[in-house]
């Protein structure tokens, strides 16, 4: 299993093990690929496309892509820089992202991501869709207005909790988050299951934490998302 | 009927297995005319998956309803291809005979009225389906007398058959064919020998991505694993395209065999025909010929004297264009939604089931079967040499004799106007929606692999066209099939769709153009899978061949944005508060 | 040389912009130093005396009333900004955005869970500009050139924003003064 092979990105030796992705071999590596449906050691989405790179010139997300000896990837390019920043810009606008007021701000990995890329006006019109929110359990509240469909709590109530409680319903734009049977509360779900914790933004959230973290103390309030995978990688 | 009884009879028709959702669901829906969210529960427990996962399958897929259905489903095409000035005329006349609006169900719960996309007649729309039965030529007039035979349940005796309209029989797909000629010569060579058969005529796929087939084979041969699997598409939706309706009528045996020989090179003796729900009329001749084929010998255990085992089994859609694209189609043949899957792994090294899997076209199939006949050689005789043999062309839109034509490729798209009595076009669609529009000074532009690549459809746009209401038609389209799982596609379709009307409507600004351009790129780029990647190919390749007709719709902005309309934006509050606006000036 | 003028409004907002525009403290003498305030509710003046260089604009636009006002800055002002989510995206008022301006009538005056109203009657004097189908960014209305997320922006922010302007300088938020809350 631990056949060592190297490739590049942006120019840089990568080690990687076989059949490990691009993102994780970048990741140990100490190269942040943006991403947002990706969580470390669960079964990737593909779905946000944020963390596409350039192997060997073709457009591939890194999350799916496995390494391969000799392949060169590009992340820090001009263009893929764009094309990422337009995919979180698509995001903002789909949804209903109202960050004055969420709970999940300054720790929401959707907003890091675009500080990161530095946006500061919405590129397309708002959609201003109208979504429910499910506040039928006890503990935990879906906030669909927040949503990204990433899937990561789908999947890490799957592979973690073993409770395939999470779905989609519907397709295209209409897409959403679905539980079974028809309410959260309905469900097997506890506050303490991994995949409460697996959303990225403020979605799936506890009830009653509010906001427990003052702001300047919060995870993104001074440095971008990343920025401790980079250090770790390049040491002073 | 209940419930309690349709449930566990549709589940144990396909031994309560998991993998066969879209079978369960697909007869609920026909049964009861929905499937409710009790039956979702139901289905759940008898099949043991997940309800989330039901009710996921149950919308994903337009045939398929939570919501009660009337007892006959009318669903008229809103195809760009169908809806001309007769289409729209034939919409209002639906409606008005009725007595209901599209997405509404008649009192009595007898008849509902829905939109539906491309059903594949584009060479005789506008059209519509009625249940599964495909209704065409539609004019106001002909909807009276359709909505009178529907009223009456005298559908199939009031003469709506759907005309032939194979225009032009090439030598290799609508030849004649003994059957099991093909197959016999197959199995007089090893399975490697078939492969390099069929690598030697350098057959490419007939679906439009045109992978070379015996390539794919020999991946598929090579990947470890017992028990493989021929997967044939014949999801045809690209708007446009009915050649496989054309094949499937005629030869169907054709591709059977050509799966048969396929089962025998990859060494997999189940092959699946995934048939889009749009073609489920097909399905009682389709398992006729199976059945004949299983009779001569053609199909079944011990075929060449033992040498093979194949059988082969219909999987019907249930109305998802993207279920076309291959990995889509696995998912939806193991009865999921239809959306594709992460690449790596490649189907040929895990597909259907996680098993090694080939899936190529029924055209594909088609013709395998003739150059096991007729051999490498011959086959590559026809066409062009990075296009090899014939190719079946879809012709539908503003010409004078649209339908099928197997033509050699290699061909320009003005002799191909010739032929279809085409001429005068202002615009060419090659390829359908996810292709190219090609402009008149461009018609000497060769079809084939080397300039002009198709999956065979070819629209034909005259000169009283709007183009740009036609582009926003086919946007509509892939925002409708999107299968929503990747933002780009999910999301920017619609961005694009919306600024294109933007334009349409007078409003647009100069930099609205390279707004689009920046739009498309970012959806073609990053994209997870065919349909995104090529989604907005209709904008992009007309931004790029017709740039005039946007630019002319342009207008100046003076610092205020055109669209922002103060007085539109004022009429709830005029409804609700009952007083008009006052303008000041001062 | 005289010095550029500008204007700032409030538009659909909660003046908390405002309230980060006076938190540059005493860099408020330095800016008037700079600039001179023309329409704004800072110094109360009602019209434009003048053509002014920058605009700042809070809130988005909720009523007709709003829209006039904007235009009317587009008009008057070299530049413009979006000073702060509402302006940028329609921020908190937006949350009706989706919703038939009827039933937010409704729900605001007849039938929301704290409404006191024994009358029965929704606010529709002629003097009350009429409310727009729905809210939207300044953005959408007019065109605008520059965008200072926030809620409210922080005031290093204005203030780094605004210096950059008066002295023709790209406006370049240190990441920390980058925030959507």
């Amino acid at each position: 299993m631990s056949e060592t092979i190297t490739f590049t990105i942006d120019g840089k030796k990568i080690p990687a093990k076989k059949g490990q992705t691009i993102i994780r071999a970048a990741e140990e590596a100490g190269v942040y690929i943006p991403r947002l449906c990706w969580l470390k050691d669960l079964i990737p989405g593909g779905a946000c496309r944020v963390c596409t790179v350039l192997v060997n010139g073709r457009p591939q997300a890194a999350c799916t892509q496995p390494a391969a000896g000799g392949i060169v990837v590009q992340n820090e390019t001009e263009e893929l820089f764009r094309w990422r920043k337009n995919i979180v810009a698509m995001l903002f606008v789909e949804g209903n992202h109202y960050c004055m007021f969420c709970e999940k701000s300054g720790n929401c990995e959707l907003q890091a991501v675009a500080y990161r890329f530095g946006i500061t006006a919405p590129k397309y019109p708002h959609q201003f869709p109208q979504r429910a929110v499910d506040a039928s359990h006890p503990d935990v509240l879906i906030d669909h207005n927040r949503c990204i469909l990433c899937w990561r709590c789908a999947r890490t109530a799957r592979v973690k909790d073993g409770k395939p409680i999470f779905g989609v319903v519907n397709r295209g734009i209409d897409s959403q988050l679905a539980v079974g049977p028809e309410q959260l509360g309905e469900t097997e779900l506890k506050a303490t299951d991994k995949a409460v914790e697996a959303c990225p933004v403020g979605a799936l959230m506890k009830k009653r934490v509010g906001y427990a973290v003052p702001v300047g103390k919060r995870l993104y309030d001074h440095e971008p998302i990343g920025s401790d995978i980079e250090k770790a990688g390049n040491p002073a | 009927m209940n419930l309690q009884q349709v449930v566990p009879e549709a589940a144990a028709r396909c031994g309560r297995d998991p993998s066969r959702v879209m079978d369960v669901v697909r007869e609920v829906q026909a049964r009861l005319g929905r499937v409710s969210d009790e039956a979702i529960d139901l289905i759940a427990r008898e099949l043991a998956v997940p309800p989330v996962d039901v009710k996921g399958v149950v919308t994903f897929y337009a045939f398929l309803s939570r919501k009660q259905k009337g007892r006959t489903v009318i669903r008229l095409s809103e195809c760009v291809g169908c809806l001309g000035a007769e289409g729209h005329a034939s919409a209002e006349e639906l409606q008005r005979q009725l007595g209901i609006k599209f997405g509404e169900t008649t009192p009595d719960g007898a008849i509902s009225l829905e939109h539906t996309a491309c059903i594949g007649m584009c060479d005789q729309g506008p059209a519509a389906l009625v249940d599964e039965q495909p209704i065409a030529r539609l004019t106001p007039e002909r909807v009276k007398d359709l909505v009178a035979a529907v009223r009456e349940q005298k559908l199939a005796e009031a003469g709506f058959a759907v005309a032939d309209n194979v225009h032009k029989k090439g030598e290799v797909v609508f030849a004649e064919m003994e059957p099991g000629a093909g197959l016999k010569h197959a199995l007089a060579l090893d399975p490697a020998g078939v492969i390099g058969e069929v690598k030697a005529s350098r057959l490419r796929g007939r679906g439009g991505a045109g992978f070379p087939a015996g390539t794919k084979w020999e991946f598929c041969a090579r990947a470890a694993g017992e028990r493989k699997v021929v997967l044939c598409n014949a999801d045809e939706g690209e708007p446009g395209t009915f050649k496989d309706r054309e094949i499937l009528k005629h030869v169907p045996a054709h591709v059977f065999e050509g799966m048969a020989i396929a089962g025998y090179a990859i060494g997999a003796k189940e092959g699946i025909l995934y048939l889009r729900g749009e073609y489920a009329y097909m399905l009682p001749a389709l398992e006729k010929t199976l059945d004949e084929m299983r009779e001569k010998g053609v199909l079944g255990k011990g075929l060449g004297g033992g040498k093979h085992d194949f059988d082969i089994r219909v999987q019907l859609g249930a109305g998802a264009y993207v279920c076309g694209e291959e990995s889509a189609l696995i998912s939806s043949c193991e009865g999921g939604r239809g959306v594709p899957k992460d690449r790596p792994p490649f189907p040929v090294e895990r597909g259907y089931l996680g098993l090694p899997t080939v899936v190529n076209n029924v055209e594909t199939f088609a013709t395998v079967a003739r150059i096991l006949e007729k051999g490498a050689g011959w086959f590559a005789s026809f066409g062009t040499r990075d296009s090899t043999g014939t190719k079946l062309f879809s012709v539908s839109g503003d010409c004078a004799k649209p339908g099928i034509y197997e033509l050699p490729y290699g061909l320009t798209v003005r002799e191909l106007m010739a032929l279809v009595g085409g001429e005068g076009a202002q615009a060419v669609l090659v390829g359908g929606p996810s292709g190219s529009f090609v402009k008149p000074e461009d018609f000497d532009r060769k079809i084939g692999y080397e300039a002009l690549a198709t999956g065979g459809s070819v629209m034909v746009f005259g000169p009283r066209r709007d183009l740009l209401e036609v582009v926003s038609g086919f946007m509509r389209f892939f925002v409708d099939e999107s299968c929503g799982h990747c933002v780009p596609c999910r999301v920017g379709n619609v961005l694009i769709k919306e600024r294109l009307d933007k334009i349409r409507a007078g409003h647009g600004v100069a930099e609205d153009l390279g707004y689009l351009e920046e739009l498309c790129a970012t959806v073609k780029r990053m994209s997870r899978c065919g349909l995104g990647q090529t989604s907005p190919n209709p904008v992009v390749t007309t931004l790029a061949s017709f740039r005039g007709l946007y630019e002319r719709r342009l207008t100046e902005s003076n610092g205020l944005q055109p669209d922002f309309d103060l007085n539109a934006a004022l009429q709830a509050a005029v409804k609700a508060q009952g007083r008009a606006p006052v303008f000041h000036e001062d | 040389m005289a010095k550029p003028k500008i204007a700032t409004t409030s538009l659909a907002g909660c003046f908390g912009c405002h309230m980060s525009v006076l938190d540059i403290d005493d860099r408020i003498l330095q800016l008037v130093e700079l600039v001179d305030f023309d329409k704004s509710p800072v110094d109360d003046i009602k019209k434009f005396s003048a053509h002014c260089a920058v605009g700042l604009i809070e809130g988005g636009c909720c009523n007709q009333e709003n829209v006039k006002v904007l235009r009317d800055f587009r008009k008057n002002c070299d530049v413009l900004v979006s000073v702060g989510d509402c302006a940028i995206m329609g921020g908190i008022p937006a949350m009706r955005n989706g919703i038939p301006l009827q039933e937010c009538l409704q729900e605001a005056y007849l039938k929301g869970p704290t409404v006191h109203n024994p009358s029965g009657q929704i606010p529709n004097d002629p003097e009350l500009p009429l409310i727009l189908d729905r809210v939207y960014p300044a953005h959408e209305v007019v065109k605008i050139d520059y965008h200072l997320p926030g809620c409210p922006p922080p005031a290093d922010a204005i203030w780094e924003a605004l210096v950059a302007l008066l002295t023709d300088k790209p406006i370049k938020l240190p990441y920390p003064l980058l925030k959507y809350d």
